[in-house]
Order: structure tokens, then sequence, then C-alpha cells
């Protein structure tokens, strides 16, 4: 019996390993394109001061706003001058009308279309006053690179999690040699109680599910020497996948008896 | 132990088998004698609780400390109970989740007795059929419920391997009472009885 158990706890080691590097490569792709979105702000441009506060306010409410910052005519003038070299014109610059910017900066990772949303219902309200400044466009194509990436893992999840309850369930079965139906005739017919083995059956299965985890866990840490872009998984990831192998294994207990009853 | 009062085994509406009171008490082996058809094996599905179609009443005894731990039957007929993929050691011990050294050397010692120690690896589809009835019956007595029931024993034994169960049932030192059945008597079993005009009558 150990040794079976020591079998699935490597087998599954390897399989959650492979699925985390996968994981993580996905998540890098995802963050990259994130973090171009993260630069760009949206900007406010407006002459009404106070409008400017009010909205501000109503934003920083938002708990996914990471930032706002407020441009004032001065600065913006400075800025000009600086960028563009008109020192020579700056004479001019100084009598001349500049509004005032508002730039709002999006923590990192959450400007997806919901949160989008709920700036736009902010600003919307005030529309007459402001002129909106934001590279829709790119927003659009990124959003769509990344939900098309976050699809894609979670299709390709529920197909890897499918797979490694067959593959268990297989496993197990080529592993011991069974067929289940002689199995459990076989079982019951030479007194064996059936709660006691599912009992048994689902104590292995918490004991091969822990260990599986920590050891896939623990097999970040050669791979972060040569690539430090791989990051252990969280404890949300491991708490996930801890009640998904004992799920898969839970199920694969069901499918064996399934298979006499 | 086991008591029987009164009890009539039924096909459809028919009485086929009526029983008396018979007690059997632990460690104690019966046999019940009988033609084809006479209602033995129903007798014995019924007291495994796998027949319904009986009235009377019949009773498997056990303190209660005992009774939570111990399998009330386990019969064994003419089907083959073995995995014919696992070892003669492995279908012994199919059933028990943790087996103690203790039970190691008993099994090791009743494979012995029946000429098994030799084939003790043998995958259990190798062996004839003698042979797997001998390994069910140590199953069981490793196992030991509070009855064993074996149904048409003459078919499975001749003479030098019906003693041979009887050495393991003495190795054994088992607690569980035997109820056996057979066309033909069999004179080592404590209890005889004999199905006369649809009746169980002692011998």
């Amino acid at each position: 019996m150990i040794k079976n158990i020591f079998f699935f706890i490597v087998m599954i080691s390897i399989a959650l390993f492979a699925y985390n590097i996968f994981y993580n490569v996905i998540d890098v792709k995802i963050n990259a394109y994130q973090k171009i979105l993260d630069k760009i702000p949206i900007i406010v441009v407006t002459d009404n001061d106070s409008l400017l506060y009010k909205v501000s306010s109503e934003l920083d409410t938002l708990n996914f706003i990471d930032k706002i910052y407020f441009i004032m005519p001065d600065t913006l003038r400075k800025n000009l001058i600086k960028k563009y070299k008109l020192e020579t014109a700056n004479r001019y610059l100084k009598n001349s009308y500049l509004p005032k910017l508002m730039k709002i900066y999006v923590k990192n990772g959450k400007f997806n279309s919901e949160n989008k949303t709920k700036i736009a219902s902010v600003l919307k309200k005030y529309k007459n006053h402001f002129t909106i400044k934001y590279n829709d466009e790119l927003w659009q194509e990124i959003n769509s690179k990344t939900e098309f990436l976050k699809s894609f893992f979670n299709n390709l999840s529920l197909v890897y999690w499918g797979i490694i309850t067959l593959f268990l369930f297989f496993l197990k079965t080529i592993f011991n040699k069974l067929n289940y139906f002689y199995f459990w005739k076989s079982f019951l017919k030479s007194g064996g109680n059936p709660n006691k083995w599912v009992f048994s059956q689902i104590l292995q299965a918490f004991i091969i599910s822990f260990f599986s985890i920590l050891i896939s866990y623990f097999l970040f840490y050669p791979i972060k020497i040569f690539s430090p872009y791989f990051t252990p998984p969280t404890l949300k990831i491991i708490l996930y996948e801890f009640i998904g192998i004992l799920c898969v294994n839970l199920i694969s207990i069901l499918l064996m008896k399934k298979n006499y009853d | 132990m086991l008591k029987i009062d009164n009890l009539i085994i039924r096909t459809g509406d028919y009485d086929l088998l009526t029983t008396q009171n018979i007690i059997l008490d632990k460690n104690e082996s019966m046999l019940l004698v009988g033609k084809n058809n006479s209602g033995k094996s129903l007798f014995l599905k019924s007291i495994h609780k796998k027949y319904f179609n009986h009235n009377g009443n019949f009773e498997i005894k056990v303190s209660t400390f005992l009774k939570k731990k111990r399998k009330e039957s386990i019969l064994i007929d003419y089907e083959n109970n073995l995995i014919g993929d696992y070892s003669i050691y492995k279908n012994i011990t199919l059933s028990l989740l943790k087996v103690s050294d203790k039970t190691k050397e008993l099994i090791s010692d009743l494979c012995s007795m029946a000429k098994l120690g030799e084939i003790y690896s043998t995958k259990s589809s190798e062996l004839s059929y003698s042979q797997t009835k001998m390994v069910e019956i140590i199953r069981a007595f490793v196992v030991e419920p509070i009855l064993i029931l074996i149904d048409d024993i003459d078919n499975f034994f001749d003479e030098i391997n019906m003693n041979t169960f009887f050495e393991l049932k003495k190795l054994s030192k088992t607690k569980s009472s035997i109820i056996a059945t057979s066309k033909i008597l069999i004179e080592k079993f404590d209890k005889k009885y004999r199905i006369q005009n649809e009746k169980v009558v002692i011998l």
C-alpha cells in the first residue's frame, strides 16, 4: 500500500508541477500585457477646478484606482517648455490659456472591462465639462489578448482536470491490476467492510493530495534559480489545487465503487 | 452463536424447508445433508441475509463489543471469489486494511498446512478449483466472521482435503461457527442434520 501511495504522490506531483509551470507562463504573459495598460493613464482635461476634485473624490472610492495626479496650468506649461524646448516662447505661453489635467492610474492588472465601465460611469455624469483622452483602441487590443489567454487557460484547465481524473482512475486500475467488478465482488464476499474501504481510500486521497501539493510547491525553488520569473503558487492557488486533487481522488473512488454498484 | 427458531424457507408460496430449533455455539460446526433442490442453499442464503422469502426467526448472537468488530457471515459457494491476478496472500488479505505480524504468521501456517505454502505468491488464476476453495476457507478463518457458511462442501473436497479442512479449523483456533451443506454425510462435523420430508432433522 505504501508503494502504491508513493507512486501516486510522485505522479500527481509531476502533473501538478507541469500545471503550475503552465500557469506561470500564462500569468507572466498576461502581466506583461497588463503592464502596458498600467502605464497609460486616463487623462481628463477641464478648466473646472471644483468639478475635478469632486470627480477625483468619487473615483477614490473605487478600490482598483491606484493613484490620481492633478496637473495645474503652471506645471503643464513648464512640462511643455521642457519637452518641446520652447524656452524662447515662454513669454507667449505665460499669457496663453492652458487647461487643468487629471491623470487616473489603475492598479496593476485591474484594468479590465468591468472596472473600465465603472470609471466611465463616474466620468459620464460630467462629460459636458470634460474632455477625456485615452487610447481606447490599444486598450481593446490588449484586453482582447488577455481575455483570450484567460479563457484559453480556463478551458485547458477543465480539460487538464478531466484528464487527470481519468488518468488516476485508469492508473489505479492498471497499477492494482484490477477489474473493479471482480474486486468488489471478491472484497464483499471475503467479508470486507465497504465503509471501512471507502474511509481508508479517503484517508489515502488526503495523504496523496497533501504530499503531492507540498512536493509540487517545493519543486519551484530549484527552478527559480534558473528563471526568476517563475514564482511558486500562492496560498489561494495551493488551496484550489488541494481541493481539486482531493476531488479528483474522490471521483476516482466513486468511479471504482460505481463500476460494481 | 446461531439460534434458529422454527424457520420456514419458501419458494413462491410453497414451504420448501422447515427447521425446528437449532442452536450452534461458537467454534461449533454443523452439517446439513440433503439432496438437490431440497433447499440447502436457500437455507444458507437466508442465514446469510441474501434470501428473504422465509418465515420464523433466526438470531446471530455475539457479545455487543465483538459484534461491532466481526462480520456476521461469509458464504462460500460454487462461485470463484478470488481475484485472478492477485497472489494467494493478497487474496487472503483482501478485506483486511491492516495485517499484523500475528495474522501474517497465521496465514503462513494455514497455507503450509493446506499445501499452498510453496505456491504462496502464485496468482489465484493458476490454482485448481479445490485449491481456490481452500484459499477462500483460509480467508474466512483469518477474517473470522460469526458464521462461516459453506454450500455443497462435498463438491469442493475429497476425503484428504476434507481432513485438511478440519485441521485448518483446529489450527486457526477460530471462534466462528461453521454451517456446511452436503449431499453426503461427513462424520467430523460436531452437529449433523438431514433434510427429510422437507424438514430438518437431527442425525
